[in-house]
Parts: structure tokens; C-alpha cells; sequence
């Protein structure tokens, strides 16, 4: 809830809500903007009783409840500026710039502006002076004295939404970062020249490439270099300000941050958690009911990648700009998190504010019926079946390897991505057509570039819910002690692999894993030179390599369904419970020696299906629709169009 | 015309899913044939609904020609267009280099179309102007700016049949949007009493009594509303809005509008049998 845009008479009253929807924690924003009166003069209720975020943090703490804030400096939350003070949006010397040197203005509801640019260390010094004042208050109010268990540091730190590889950040600022970003990367200049084919004098040199016109390795260094620094600015950025974080004493609570929904380069989860001094990286979703399948696969990947698989924004409702959420789809989506392996998620917006719908807390307080009764009854479940105790079960994963991510950013085409999306083009399609081919290698795979790629992934993701197997999507930063656990991993590589992920896929196969490759067969490393690891590997397409206690499997080009069915016909891996309608998803999770199995049908229609599994077993109904069950057995079971349910899988 | 800090609140999800998705109907689900090039050189052609097309021509000498043609040889698509990311991405930086900060949101994007579509590398089929969230925002300005008071409410109530489908309150100030609602801002039990688009003079009654500021609005049924928001051609959108009206399926009401309007007597209720 935002309490600085509700009536502060109502706060208790709207926490009691919250409560009685079964809520024991409440999430805000702390807005910069808001509470900076004149510059550097704050204001936190002396002046305002809406801006009393003390008085606020007591009613939550009266209410035995906990809180987590999210004090910015960027929150978006449909204000002007973002929560940046207007001083800060007016001043060129934070902005960001183009390819072209202009500033990059973000089309948002109410007002465009032009975005600062998160190299810039300007920027921090400025937002300082709001952490200064706002840390005696927060001190007071942190866990264990306080209600304050959590701080998010920054919002969806993202450029702002402007993906395109070639289109942000050519500002100062961000060319030094880059500059530096080089020295760290390659250390000497001779290292440099020699990746970038030399001519170089000195790393203050070095110019950022603006378009891929690549015609060798040496060309595409730059391209690729750049490409990384950019997933680089934002974990530098975040390393800075969660630093200015805890020098503010923001200490003993976890500090954490959330990918606004994609979490391919520029965006990288593993990085963020490993080398920001974050404690963890959590995702944000709105889905409707008709995309409600993305919720399952970013779920699935932070189960698999992130020390705290959290939702750190997950629609209750939605912004007047987007197509309405509604409570349809609200309802369908409700599991989805749990059903991935989510641990953590929270409601946006359990109360509704100007700018947004959808909420089951209206901004007067009062319960909208049908919703509030959703989420009483979800935390009805989860209480009662003690979830958090819950494990996802998983026996594949399909590997979107990040240096394949990176190739492929490194070969965008200039324009910007939106744009171009919103006509319908695919994001193959948007790929420099000099990279087809760019690597060469096998004729089966010589031709392999981003629509290959796009397309192999495609594939394997169909082979993989046509297998009823247990996967989860995945990147180069998959956690090992996971990897190691799964039966078979399809990773999609292209380009380059660095070393050390060479040797953690290898080392899978070795322990008895079945390591699927495509569309091409990785050849060099991070340094572009021969990828030792795999050069002596006497890979044939289509043929499964025996390796150490497992195999490898070589698909290039296209892949190959059927190849890859042979291969799982020789294993002994099947999925423990399978569907006799593949078209449903399902998942599985162990609960105190229990197994639990959700099905959901994505389909628009109402679906029947049986449940096989070997050995006797029954089903005990656990969820159905929003109603918490008793003990009724089936195996036949029937969805409603969109619907999520679960249930206890007993042995008899 | 969207001023800096507009309220948005009292929305139903009904409303605005109904609302939204014709607004976001033209972005979303039109077919386009779309031909991408790079310095004239042709790439790849997509049609959003049937995939990867042969390109028509290995070079592009002129992108509007082109998509003038490319439009002929798919009637069943909306839209050709014929794009250069570099074109799209000089447009973007040529609109935003030197922007007066204060500009409008709306006025922005207008902005940034114009200078879009002046690149010599594009070409769209058939040309048409800015359009946002289906609305001619050219035109919408030019009405705001010649004939909105200096407060006002307009009132959009869609009915099927006799009852209420959709509504959207857009107050104005200056005339600025300042504030957008659907038609849960206003009493719901009074409300339940709008029957058809006969309702219009005590729907505006209602607004004007709840807002206070004088209303005016259109009163359409649904399909016409449909009609008008999916048409992505700001003629053939004022040739269903006149046809709407003379043929007695929608109501505009713009006595508001008229000098004198907007008096006491304009603010009292009507009861919609005598409306």
C-alpha cells in the first residue's frame, strides 16, 4: 500500500483489511520525489501527515505485522518522474543518451522524461542527502526492534525499459564506466588490442560500437564487450546503492532488488546475487489469463537460479496504461508462483491508489468481496499446508546459455526493440542478417544465427512439455548444487562459452547427466580463442557421446525431437507422474515427505484428464478454484477453462 | 492536452478491459505485412498473422512507394509498412534532441510520430496520422483547443441494448485532462436508473452534479463505439460517428459546449423518465 496516497485517518483501518486477508507483511515504496519538499528538504510528516512514514511504521508494527520499503531511488509507480524529484529529470547532466547523443525520454503516463543515466556517480551523490534523512527513521523501525524485515534497493533497474543493445547508455558517464569496464575485463592494453584487432592507444580510447558491422571475431569483440557492459552498468549501480544502503545503516535485514519481468541480458539474476552485495533478486509479473504460462517459467527459473525465488511484484490488479487485469485473471495466475517454487510474492496492489485498479482493498478501505476472498483463501492453503516447507521437484532444465544471450544481443539490429515489437515483428527477425553464418563450424550448423537459435529453443521447449518431465528454464548462472541434481539439460549455445561454464556442463555429463547441445556446438571461449574443453570431444550430429557415467548429445542446426526422444528412451529418466493430456502442465513438489501435484490448463476451455503414475495411488483434493477441500479421492480429473489445481498424491 | 499529474481513479476492471481492449485493439491485433531493409537493401518480410513472406524486391528505392504496393498485394492486412531500425532510431533521437520538457505526454508522441514518419527510410500504408490508444489525437486537440470551456466533464456511456456496457468520465481543465474515471465515479444507485442512450440528459445531469462542472458526451451503443475505436482512419471514424448520429443509434450532447451552458438549471437532475 502507498500510504502517502491514502488518507492518512484510514492507514490502521486499511491495515486491518490487510490483515484480515490473512497478510502478516505490508509492502511500500518510499518516494524521493514525494518527501523532498525543496531541494535536499524532506519532509516526513512534519508538514504532511500523508508523508508520516514513522506513524505509518508504528500502526503496522501495533498490528504485530512486518514491513518491507522500497525506498528508490527509481519506483516508477505510475508518478510523474518515476519518484525522481522534477530538479533531478530537468538537469542534463544525469541524462542518459543515444546512440545518436540525444537524450532518451520515457513515454510514461502522465509525462515523458528524459531517463538519468545509472553510470552516472552523480546521480547517487544526489539521491544521498534523501538516504541521510530518511536512515534515522528506518533505523529506528528495523527487525528485530522494528516491524522493517526487508529493503528493496531500486526499482527494476532497467534503462528504463529500452533493451536495445545498440540504443543506451552513450552518455559520459556510461563511457567511462565502459572504459573501466574494459580495463577490469581485459587488464592490459595489449589484451585489448589484441580481442579488438589493435590501433587502440589507451583504454580512454575505446569507443563503445554504436551498430554490429562485424565481419570477423576481432569486429565482433567490441559488439559483445559492449553488449556485457551493459549488464555490468546495472550491477554496478546496484553494488553502489546497496553500499550507500548499508553505510546509511540499513543493516540486519536482507536488501534485495527485482527484474521488472524479462530475465535475459541485459538483465542477469545469478550476476546480481553474486557480486552487487545484494542478498537476492527477485522478478516481477503481470500476466493476463491468456499468458498466464510465463508466471510458471519465471517462477521455475528463480527456483533453479536464485537464492530466494521471489515475486517482488505480482498483480493484484494493474496500471490504467495496460490492458485491464482483471479478477479472471487474477484468479488464474493465483498458484502459478507456488506451483514454480516461488517462496516468496507480493500482492501489487492490495490497495488500490490513483493510478491503478484491480486491488481487493479499495482505497476507503472496504473489502471488495470476490477478491478478498481469493486471497483469504489462498493464505487459508498456505498456512494450513505449511508451504514454505514445500520443495519443487525438477528433472530438466532448458538452458538459454547467457553467452548465447549475449551473441545474440551483440548482433541486434540498431533500432530500437519496442517499436519494432509492437508491429509484430518477432525478436529473430531482428537480428544483423550478417549473423547467420558468422561462426561457421559444421555444414548442419553453419548457417546457425538468432532465428536458429530463437528456433531450437522453441523446439526443445516443445519436446520438453511433450515429455511431461519436470524442467525448468535456465541460464549460465544456474546454481551447480541444482544442475547437479537434474537428469538432462538442453542447452541452447551459440557463439561462445566461457570456461568455467564449459566445465560445469561437462562436469554434469561426466556425473551421469544427459547434456543436449544445439543449435551449434560451442567452439570458442570468452576470449573468442579455442574452447579447449569441448575441442577434443568427438562429437557426430544426431549421435549420443557416451561421457564419464552420461552422455552428450550434438544437435545442430535444427532440433532434433526425435533424436532426443531415442536418447530419453535410453535413460532411465521418466517423469514421476505424467498427464494423459501432455497439452496441461503440471508440477510437483515434495512437502514433508508428502507429494504434492498441481495441474493447470492454460487452454481456454474446460479440460478432463487422467493422472499416470506407476503403483496405486489417490488423489486428495487440496485446492479447487479458490475452496479449500477435504479428502475426496480421484484420478480423472477436470479443470475449468484457465484453472490451477491441487493435490495430495497418496500412496495405497 | 494530458496535463502533468491527471487523477486516474474510480476505474472498474470491467470497464477498462472493455475499454482498453479497443483501445489497444489497432496496436495489438491488426495484421501488418511489414518489410524490414537496411539502407535499401531488403531483409525479411513478415505478415504478423501468416509469418515469413519472399521478399517482393531485393532493393528499396522508395519505402512509402513500396508500401503502397505492398498494401496492394495484401488487402487482408491492416497496415504495410516498410521499416529501417537505423530510420527508426535517427527519427527517435532527431524528435527528442532539444525537447521542450514541458511538453504534453500526447504532444510528445504526436512528436515523435511526426518525426518518425518524415525518415526517408519508412513508408506506411495507408498513411494515416498519430493515433493513440485508438484516439485521432490531432483532431481530439484541435476540439479541445476550439471548443472546451475552461471546466468541463466528457462523458463516453456505451450501452448494449438498454444497459449500460462501458463509461469513461475525462474531466478537463484549461482544457487539460486532469482527471479519467469510468463511470464508477459517479453514484452507482442513481446510476442504475441509465437505460439506453435516451439516459444521455440525466447521465450528464449525474456527472455534472458529482464532478461539478458542466458535461457534455457522447451516448452510443456498443457496436458503434466498436465501429469508431478499431478504425484506425480518422475520416472513416467521423464518417461512423455521423452516421451513428443520424441514423438515432448515438447521441453527442454538446450543450455544455454552447455559450451559456452550464447554468443552475443545467446541474439539476432530470429523472430519466422525463429525460
Amino acid at each position: 500500500m502507498h500510504y502517502w496516497r491514502l488518507d492518512p485517518a484510514k492507514w490502521g483501518e486499511i491495515l486491518d483489511r490487510i490483515g484480515q486477508l490473512g497478510f502478516s507483511m505490508v509492502e511500500t515504496y518510499v518516494p524521493w520525489g514525494v518527501h523532498e519538499i525543496a531541494p535536499n528538504e524532506f519532509d516526513f510528516g512534519r508538514k504532511d501527515p500523508a508523508l508520516d512514514l514513522g506513524r505509518f511504521l508504528g500502526l503496522v508494527a501495533e498490528r504485530g505485522m512486518k514491513a518491507i520499503l522500497r525506498p528508490g531511488p527509481c519506483i516508477n509507480a505510475e508518478i510523474s518522474w518515476y519518484g525522481f524529484p522534477e530538479r533531478i529529470i530537468r538537469d542534463p547532466q544525469f541524462w542518459a543518451l543515444d546512440a545518436e547523443g540525444a537524450p532518451a525520454y520515457n513515454p510514461a503516463l502522465p509525462a515523458q522524461f528524459p531517463v538519468p543515466s545509472y553510470a552516472n556517480p552523480k546521480l547517487f551523490e544526489a539521491y544521498e542527502p534523501f538516504l541521510t534523512a530518511l536512515a534515522p527513521l528506518v533505523q529506528k523501525h528495523l527487525h528485530p526492534s522494528g516491524p522493517v524485515v526487508a529493503l528493496q534497493v531500486e526499482n527494476e533497474t532497467s534503462y528504463f525499459f529500452r533493451q536495445g543493445t545498440f540504443d543506451l547508455d552513450y552518455s559520459e558517464p556510461s563511457l567511462a564506466l565502459f572504459r573501466h569496464f574494459l580495463e577490469m575485463k581485459y587488464r592490459t592494453l595489449k589484451a585489448l588490442n589484441l580481442a579488438w584487432g589493435g590501433g587502440i592507444k589507451g583504454f580512454a580510447e575505446a569507443e563503445p560500437p554504436r551498430v554490429n558491422a562485424a565481419k570477423d571475431l576481432k569486429g565482433l569483440a567490441p559488439c559483445l564487450d559492449w553488449a556485457e557492459y551493459r549488464e555490468y552498468q546495472i550491477l554496478w549501480a546496484l553494488s553502489r546503492l546497496t553500499e550507500m544502503y548499508r553505510q546509511k545503516g540499513f543493516e540486519g535485514v536482507p536488501l534485495f532488488h527485482n527484474l521488472y519481468s524479462p530475465f535475459e541480458t541485459p538483465y542477469n539474476l545469478p550476476e546480481l546475487e553474486k557480486d552487487s552485495g545484494l542478498d537476492f533478486c527477485g522478478i516481477d509479473a503481470y500476466p493476463h489469463a491468456s499468458n498466464s504460462g510465463s508466471v510458471l517459467d519465471k517462477a521455475r527459473y528463480m527456483a533453479l537460479t536464485s537464492r530466494l525465488p521471489y515475486f517482488a511484484e505480482f498483480t493484484a490488479g494493474s496500471w490504467p496504461s495496460f490492458p485491464a487485469i482483471t479478477e479472471q485473471d487474477n484468479r488464474s495466475s493465483l498458484l502459478l508462483p507456488f506451483m514454480g517454487g516461488a517462496r516468496g510474492v507480493n500482492y501489487y496492489m492490495l490497495v488500490e491508489r490513483e493510478r491503478w485498479l484491480g486491488s481487493p482493498i479499495s482505497r476507503h478501505g472496504e473489502l471488495r468481496q470476490g477478491r478478498a476472498e481469493m486471497y483469504q483463501s489462498l493464505n487459508h492453503f498456505l498456512k494450513s499446508q505449511e508451504w514454505h516447507l514445500s520443495s519443487p521437484q525438477f528433472q530438466a532444465a532448458l538452458l538459454f546459455t547467457r553467452e548465447a544471450q549475449l551473441c545474440e544481443a551483440a548482433f541486434q539490429m540498431p533500432g530500437l526493440r519496442l517499436p519494432l515489437a509492437r508491429l509484430g515483428l518477432p525478436e529473430a527477425l531482428l537480428g544483423e542478417p550478417h549473423a547467420a553464418g558468422f561462426f561457421g563450424g559444421h555444414p548442419a550448423e553453419a548457417q546457425a544465427g538468432p532465428e536458429a537459435l530463437r528456433g531450437w529453443l522453441d523446439d526443445a521447449r516443445a519436446f520438453l512439455r511433450q515429455s511431461q518431465l519436470a524442467w525448468a528454464p535456465a541460464d549460465s548462472g544456474i546454481d551447480p548444487a541444482k544442475l547437479g541434481r537434474l537428469g538432462l539439460v538442453l542447452a541452447a549455445c551459440w557463439g561462445y562459452l566461457d570456461e568455467p561454464t564449459a566445465k560445469r556442463l561437462l562436469s554434469f555429463a561426466e556425473n551421469g547427466g544427459m547434456l543436449v547441445l544445439g543449435p551449434q556446438r560451442p567452439r570458442l571461449n570468452q576470449r573468442l580463442e579455442p574452447l579447449k574443453s569441448f575441442e577434443e570431444l568427438a562429437l557426430a550430429p544426431g549421435k549420443p557421446l557416451a561421457y564419464g557415467d552420461g552422455k552428450i548429445l550434438w544437435l545442430p542446426g535444427a532440433f532434433d525431437a526425435k533424436a532426443c526422444q531415442a536418447l530419453l528412451n535410453r535413460s532411465r529418466l521418466r517423469p514421476e507422474i505424467a498427464l494423459s493430456d501432455p497439452s496441461l502442465d503440471h508440477g510437483l513438489h515434495r512437502l514433508s515427505g508428502r507429494l504434492v501435484l498441481f495441474i493447470r490448463n492454460p487452454h481456454p476451455e474446460p479440460r478432463s484428464c487422467s493422472v499416470l503414475k506407476e503403483g496405486k495411488f489417490v488423489l486428495k483434493p487440496l485446492w479447487a478454484g479458490t475452496k479449500f477441500l477435504g479428502a475426496v479421492e480421484e484420478r480423472e480429473v477436470l479443470l475449468a477453462p484457465r484453472e490451477t489445481r491441487v493435490w495430495e498424491v497418496i500412496p495405497c | 492536452m494530458l496535463s502533468r499529474d491527471p487523477r486516474i481513479d474510480d476505474i472498474s476492471d470491467l470497464s477498462w478491459e472493455r475499454l482498453g481492449g479497443l483501445a489497444f485493439a489497432h496496436e495489438n491485433l491488426a495484421r501488418r505485412v511489414v518489410l524490414l531493409h537496411r539502407q535499401g537493401r531488403a531483409l525479411a518480410c513478415w505478415d504478423t498473422q501468416a509469418g515469413r513472406l519472399p521478399l517482393p524486391v531485393q532493393k528499396v528505392e522508395d519505402a512509402q512507394a513500396l508500401a503502397e504496393s505492398l498494401k496492394a498485394a495484401h488487402p487482408e492486412a491492416l497496415e504495410a509498412w516498410v521499416v529501417e531500425p537505423e530510420a527508426l532510431r535517427a527519427g527517435l533521437a532527431k524528435a527528442q534532441m532539444g525537447l521542450d520538457l514541458g511538453l504534453d505526454l500526447d504532444l510528445f508522441l504526436r512528436h515523435v510520430w511526426e518525426q518518425r514518419m518524415q525518415g526517408s527510410g519508412l513508408g506506411l500504408a495507408p498513411r494515416r496520422e498519430f493515433m493513440w490508444y485508438g484516439l485521432p489525437m490531432a483532431r481530439l486537440q484541435k476540439f479541445c483547443d476550439s471548443l472546451l470551456p475552461e471546466r468541463c466533464c466528457f462523458t463516453l456511456a456505451a450501452f448494449e441494448g438498454q444497459a449500460l456496457w462501458a463509461g469513461l468520465l475525462a474531466e478537463f481543465e484549461g482544457p487539460k485532462l486532469v482527471g479519467l474515471h469510468t463511470l464508477d465515479a459517479l453514484p452507482q444507485a442513481e446510476l442504475s436508473s441509465a437505460q439506453g442512450i435516451e439516459a444521455a440528459p440525466f447521465l450528464l445531469a449525474l456527472v455534472s452534479n458529482t464532478l461539478q462542472r458542466p458535461a457534455f458526451g457522447w451516448f452510443v451503443e456498443r457496436a458503434d463505439l466498436e465501429a469508431w475505436m478499431r478504425c484506425p482512419d480518422a475520416d472513416a471514424k467521423a464518417e461512423i460517428f455521423q452516421r451513428s448520429i443520424l441514423e438515432r443509434r448515438s447521441y453527442f450532447d454538446a450543450a455544455a459546449l454552447m455559450p451559456g451552458a452550464g447554468r443552475a438549471e443545467s446541474l439539476k437532475p432530470i429523472p430519466p423518465a422525463e429525460g
